[in-house]
């Protein structure tokens, strides 16, 4: 994850979070939700983005608990990620408000 | 999917999470249709290797090779448009006419230009961003490159070292993992590279200026070059840099070694 951007995925977990803690499938298909179903993140790709914004404590596992005898784990957002997931939302609100401006479809203030 | 495939994870791995990923794999693919699950658990045998081998995105090798992967391309357009530009100048102006030359061209040669098109085209097509559609060329054309030095060795100058270097760069490119992929400023960093590389070696392949000696190293020594910016432009003790663009350089070395120092 670069300082000009998240990778959409990453910042599709993060979103999916911002309101709650979730398990992994919950995640997916929050994930498959905010994106009108254009996004569906598969087992593998679902797993390997959540263990990587694990390790760069962006979320974290805030508790485990059994549910029907599977275990399963349930991430939320640390305040790091939060922090992050803000300032990646300003930032893409920038880029918006400069592409209204110049195709001069700005709402009136 | 078969609880078996979780075999693929390591121990550790499997005992901490494998329950949680199968359950959750199997709410996600109920319903699918047959070819929409095989590639659903595609994706998960890839996790589980790439798991296994340290190539995921939150280790240090799937970072490793997510810095090599875009330079390991640059260095493929780069090392295929040198190629296919000895090829054209071979054919559009040495001495009687361009038909006469394709129609003589033997098969294995066309087969080479072909597997040479699909590595440059893959290379370019994957760094303007589109790297899925991308790599599959651009691997499919390294590996079959690499493969064909088997039955025309010949084509391929002095031992196998262009043909293992185009094998272990389609490794590099593999070995990126895949919520890493794509990143713009180093694959413009890469195109960059990869331009500069090819040009003057084509402008000497065309004659459109007019040296006496075969540029073998020109390429190695642009690919040097990008990676003492990158590290400098990172951070003097970040050797990570220096390891990357190693290992995106078998193709660019073979060269060298091939045109340059042979």
């Amino acid at each position: 994850m670069t300082d000009r951007g998240m990778q959409e995925l990453a910042l599709l977990l993060l979103t999916a979070l911002a309101n709650g803690s979730r398990h992994g499938y919950a995640i997916a298909q929050e994930v498959k939700a905010i994106t009108d179903g254009r996004v569906a993140p598969r087992t593998g790709a679902l797993y390997g983005a959540l263990d990587r914004l694990l390790a760069e404590g962006l979320i974290q596992v805030e508790r485990e608990e059994v549910v029907g005898g599977r275990a399963r784990r349930i991430f939320a957002l640390t305040p790091t990620g939060r922090e992050r997931l803000e300032a990646e939302a300003e930032r893409l609100a920038a880029t918006a408000r400069e592409v209204r401006r110049r195709l001069g479809t700005a709402p009136a203030t | 999917m078969s609880p078996a495939l979780l075999r693929l994870y390591p121990a550790a791995y499997r005992a901490a999470y494998g329950r949680e990923i199968l359950d959750v794999h199997r709410e996600m693919t109920i319903g699918l249709p047959r070819a929409a699950r095989l590639r659903a658990d595609a994706d998960l045998v890839a996790h589980a290797l790439r798991v296994r081998l340290g190539l995921d995105s939150a280790s240090p090798g799937g970072r490793f090779f997510a810095l090599a992967a875009p330079f390991a391309l640059g260095v493929a357009a780069a090392y295929s448009g040198i190629h296919l530009m000895k090829w054209y100048a071979g054919v559009a102006i040495s001495p009687g006419s361009t038909w006469s030359h394709l129609a003589t061209t033997d098969g294995r040669q066309g087969l080479n230009v072909l597997f040479l098109v699909l590595a440059c085209a893959g290379a370019i097509v994957a760094l303007l961003g589109r790297w899925t559609p991308g790599v599959v060329l651009v691997v499919s054309g390294l590996l079959a490159f690499a493969a064909q030095w088997t039955v025309a060795p010949a084509l391929y100058g002095d031992g196998p070292f262009e043909p293992i270097a185009a094998a272990l760069t389609a490794a590099v490119v593999l070995a990126c993992p895949p919520d890493r992929r794509g990143d713009r400023r180093l694959s413009a960093a890469a195109g960059a590279m990869a331009a500069v590389a090819w040009f003057p070696v084509a402008l000497v392949q065309t004659r459109g200026f007019v040296v006496s000696t075969e540029y073998g190293v020109w390429p190695l020594l642009t690919v040097a070059f990008t990676g003492a910016v990158l590290v400098l432009h990172t951070r003097l003790s970040d050797l990570r840099g220096i390891g990357a663009i190693a290992a995106a350089s078998p193709l660019v070395l073979a060269h060298a070694y091939t045109y340059g120092w042979l």
